[in-house]
């Protein structure tokens, strides 16, 4: 036996790189605060910690695999057989000390789980690097083209592939992306949208496939007759364009960035490339095939057979689709769509390379022509003439198909124009986020500054903070909201603020910013709290009676005392349901004395990893998200139950309850889902409505700006306190208004950031205009919402940028001031 | 070797495509975040103005950024200097194509100006720029009223209620003008 028979081989390595990619995956995802704080440790998906505890196990068994795979090179001496042998004992070694202390259960966020990510890929750089030392006398006896005539002749080839890919991959996506928008409303993609966007999808692939093209062309000139050379230099553009995708899509999802994300980068770019060239050299040299260049050893010799090549083709149309419908059912910010892109992207390529049997010279004016032509289109539109000197810039209506084609999303973004973003200014939001590892010190956030207990009424409180909750699923907020009564009835007897906004996307600092009445230093979390605690210091000076569901954020910031009531006792977070916190609070509530009762929940039945897969679509549920718009009704009865008991026991209007959320959710707009990184209407928007008791009367303005930073000054002003802001980044009250307060609320410039990355969004023109700034993904955007509620994106200027980009800064700038802490 | 310098000649300007130096024009763009302009918002967040001003003249080269034109026009607000304020603005406009933003500051720099020819005008340009905006038609309004002209005021606030009809400040403006009838359209 000289090696294992293809089908076992190839088994066998791709069980190892699964395990060791499902290993640095896991590494990477807990290295990010975000994931860490919100999905990893909560367990919110057990089979990720279940993989976590098994991890050492399975390593057990992945180990016995490995002394399989390599067996042969050992046995037979191979060349590589002493570095097969250092594997085995390497691999061995850390395979024990990995059973004896795991290392995955105990990973949390930072730079050392990206260490370890890194680690886990390094057996397939070294099978890798064993399968080459196999292969050395192999690929020396393989001839790349050695003259002028077989370089010409080659290229010939490469070019014809190039553009037969740039159209095949052009159509294949144009069909997929034909499905979705079949069903869907969209004026602007008619005939003549779709061509012209269909249109724009061949330059930019062409732009794409051309630029490869020309990479390899040169890289086989550069290494004439050198086969190895030109096999290195291959692997050189393969690393490189590997580890910028893994860069761009993963790291910059998972905030992996600097040295470590670089290294994670490299790391994972060459997993893949040696696992896919590892394969192909084992099944090369054992057929002893003759190659033609490098590019065969990836994609295979041409081949004759009709009907091997149409079997690749719908194999590839397959992937695609399959592709695509995964993303719509899990996905991350498009990582893994536009991660199939570029697998697509490569498999196309092999189709094509192996189905094209030209191999005669293109004349210097054809490749000139095709080359260039492109990039004059591309450039001309995207550079036409500017618009009027006066006005909004238009909008590029074709950038709605990218929604559908996620092939013409990718190109775009490769090509998109620089001036939509400044790369130092996307540095400095990056440098100025997540400040995990800065120490940080609590300032003090008082609205009064003598706390005293307050001469009024104490009301109960009851503060309500639906996770993911959007006000369009709410009739107060939406008349076509048709499964929300008992909530319709609660507003009746309420104050509906209209126009309510998040002050950070994401949980993790939205929840202490509403505690603390303010926004907050970026960071997760400054300790000790309290100083900052506004709402916490303004409840221990009344003497409130505290229940409170102690969620996996605020147990981290609250003071711990005896005096805590804990609602959902023994539950993680993802498991506080609303309808067993509130049966578990009304019988709290029953028999109560004159204590003033404070009463919190963070629910999390409608958190987008809480939703059920598949619902009854009732007929109520209509043009809404239905597994989202189900689980709003079920709450919206158990809400009812709890307000009827509060009036059952005349507490109701000795009350004051807030219901609100974090922040919202994209359920499905353009595709997207989630909120981690997200600043969309959809995600800064929140419901706010607020039941005061019967003896406040104070003039409201609901139509103003409200923000979640807003309730803890509302919660004073409601106990007869005259709140001060002693900067303009704490909340005001939002009763008490008088034309000035309400004129500045309208009037006023308000910075949201997102709680987990370098993204920040500016909303003016009393949350008319939303500006986004994304230092993650790159590129701004902005939004304008009509009087119907319904939000446009709007082109944009030089001069929306600079105004909101500055609005930015000032932010970032007195947050660090304030802290102390200096903008990096 | 023809061959391959067309090759390198067509790679090297995809390498420049790619690398958006064609594209953004090179790299004469003022960086928003370089150390000058850092100096300048950070004397701008500090109430700093006299500090700001030398250093954002120093930048003469990028007169035709609108960031140079709109530090500019909120340092000379702070300096009270309302004639250059408004030249600040009126350019600011121009590179930068920003109305909304731009054309109440605009407006505001004229009436501390005590411009009155060009007072009213420009709040109607901005009310006519960004018709759906009650806060433009409010801004008009207190212009009307100023201006001695309280059937327009009242007008143009009842428009604007239109627009936004919970909002107290329009409601209020309404009250109290409610002696005024409004002229007949």
């Amino acid at each position: 036996m000289t090696d294992w028979p293809r089908p076992v081989r190839t088994a066998l390595r791709l069980c190892l790189a699964s395990f060791c990619w499902l290993t640095a995956a896991y590494a990477f995802v807990v290295s990010s605060a975000f994931a860490y704080l919100q999905f990893v440790r909560p367990r919110v998906f057990p089979w990720i910690g279940q993989f976590s505890d098994w991890h050492s196990v399975l390593c057990l068994v992945w180990m016995l695999l490995a002394v399989v795979a390599v067996w042969p090179d050992i046995r037979r001496r191979s060349p590589a057989g002493p570095l097969a042998i250092a594997f085995v004992v390497a691999s061995g070694a850390a395979t024990l000390w990995n059973y004896a202390r795991p290392v995955l259960p105990g990973l949390t966020d930072g730079d050392r789980s990206i260490i370890v990510g890194v680690a886990a890929l390094v057996p397939l750089v070294w099978l890798a690097a064993i399968d080459y030392l196999n292969a050395r006398s192999y690929l020396s006896g393989q001839r790349a083209p050695q003259n002028e005539i077989e370089s010409a002749e080659f290229e010939g080839r490469l070019f014809i592939v190039s553009v037969g890919s740039a159209v095949f991959v052009t159509i294949l996506y144009a069909m997929l992306a034909s499905i979705p928008l079949a069903g869907a409303f969209e004026p602007d993609l008619r005939l003549a949208g779709i061509a012209d966007s269909v249109f724009k999808s061949l330059v930019g692939h062409l732009i794409v496939f051309a630029a490869a093209f020309l990479l390899f062309a040169v890289l086989v000139r550069v290494a004439r007759g050198r086969f190895v050379l030109q096999l290195a230099a291959t692997i050189l553009v393969l690393l490189t364009a590997s580890s910028l995708a893994f860069a761009t899509l993963v790291g910059d999802a998972l905030s992996m960035h600097g040295a470590a994300g670089a290294v994670a980068a490299i790391a994972t770019a060459s997993s893949i490339v040696g696992v896919w060239i590892g394969l192909r050299l084992r099944t090369l040299q054992l057929e002893n095939a003759k190659l033609q260049s490098a590019l065969d050893l990836l994609w295979g010799s041409k081949t004759n057979s009709r009907a091997s090549t149409i079997l690749r083709v719908v194999a590839v149309a397959v992937l695609a689709y399959g592709l695509m419908l995964l993303s719509a059912l899990a996905d991350w910010d498009f990582v893994l769509l536009e991660a199939g892109v570029l697998v697509v992207w490569c498999c196309s390529f092999g189709v094509v390379y192996r189905a094209t049997s030209w191999q005669r010279a293109v004349s210097h004016g054809v490749v000139a022509a095709t080359c260039l032509s492109p990039l004059a289109v591309a450039f001309v539109t995207g550079q036409g003439p500017p618009p009027a000197a006066v006005g909004p810039a238009p909008v590029d209506r074709t950038a709605r198909y990218a929604i559908y084609n996620p092939s013409f999303r990718v190109v775009s973004q490769l090509l998109r124009d620089s001036r939509t973003t400044i790369p130092s200014f996307d540095r400095y939001l990056v440098a100025n986020t997540g400040l995990t590892a800065l120490h940080v010190d609590p300032i003090d956030i008082d609205f009064v500054p003598k706390l005293e207990p307050t001469a009024r009424p104490k009301p109960h409180i009851f503060l309500f903070v639906i996770d993911s909750l959007r006000p369009d699923y709410l009739s107060p907020y939406n008349r076509q909201v048709r499964f929300t009564p008992r909530i319709a009835e609660f507003a009746a007897e309420s104050i509906v603020f209209a126009n309510a906004f998040t002050r950070f996307g994401g949980t993790g600092l939205s929840v202490p910013a509403m505690w603390a009445g303010s926004s907050i230093v970026h960071k997760q979390y400054v300790q000790p709290f309290h100083p900052m605690n506004a709402l916490e210091k303004l409840l221990d000076a009344n003497g409130y009676r505290k229940i409170l569901g102690l969620d996996s954020i605020m147990s981290q910031l609250l003071i711990r005392s005896n005096a805590i009531e804990e609602l959902d006792r023994g539950r993680t977070n993802m498991d506080f349901e609303i309808c067993r916190t509130l049966d578990e609070l009304d019988s709290k509530l029953q028999g109560i004395g004159s204590t003033p009762v404070f009463a919190y929940s963070l629910p999390q039945d409608i958190h987008m990893s809480r939703l059920p897969r598949t619902v009854e679509h009732g007929e109520e549920y209509r043009s809404f998200y239905a597994p989202y718009a189900t689980k709003v009704h079920a709450f919206d009865a158990c809400f009812g139950r709890f307000i009827d008991g509060l009036k059952r026991r005349g507490q109701f209007d000795r009350s004051l309850v807030v219901v609100t959320a974090d922040h919202g959710e994209m359920l499905g707009e353009d595709g997207r889902f989630g909120h981690s990184y997200h600043l969309f209407p959809q995600v800064v928007q929140v419901p706010l409505i607020i039941h005061f008791p019967a003896s406040i009367a104070d003039a409201v303005d609901a139509d103003a700006v409200s923000l979640t930073t807003d309730i803890t000054p509302t919660i004073y002003a409601a106990l007869g306190y005259e709140p001060v802001q002693a900067n303009d980044l704490m909340g005001r009250p939002l009763i008490g208004a008088d034309d000035r307060v309400s004129t500045a609320r309208r009037r006023d410039t308000y910075v949201i950031a997102a709680s987990y990355g370098a993204v920040y969004a500016v909303l003016r023109h009393n949350g008319r205009r939303l500006y986004i700034a994304d230092a993650i993904k790159g590129g701004d955007q902005a939004y304008e919402r009509d009087n119907t509620g319904r939000w446009h994106d709007v082109g944009i200027t030089e001069g929306l940028r600079v105004v909101n980009q500055f609005a930015i800064r000032q932010y970032v700038d007195k947050i660090a001031r304030i802290y102390g802490i200096g903008a990096r | 070797m023809k061959r391959f310098a067309l090759l390198v000649a067509l790679l090297v300007v995809y390498g420049a495509f790619f690398g958006q130096w064609i594209v953004s024009g090179g790299p004469e763009r003022l960086d928003p975040v370089g150390p000058h302009a850092r100096q300048i918002e950070l004397a701008i967040a500090e109430g700093r103005f006299t500090d700001a001003l030398p250093i954002a003249r120093e930048l003469g080269d990028y007169r035709r950024e609108p960031l140079l034109a709109y530090w500019l026009a909120i340092i000379y607000r702070g300096l009270n200097r309302p004639g250059d304020e408004a030249e600040a603005w009126e350019r600011f406009i121009e590179l930068g194509r920003n109305q909304a933003e731009a054309c109440p500051q605009l407006a505001q720099a004229y009436a501390r100006l005590g411009d009155s020819a060009k007072v009213l005008p420009a709040y109607e340009r901005c009310a006519s720029f960004d018709p759906t905006e009650p806060e433009r038609l409010i801004d008009l309004g207190d212009a009307y009223q100023q201006a001695g002209q309280p059937r327009e005021a009242l007008g143009t606030f009842q428009r604007a209620a239109t627009l936004d009809p919970a909002n107290l400040v329009i409601g209020r403006r309404i009250e109290r003008l409610a002696p005024v009838r409004p002229e007949k359209p």
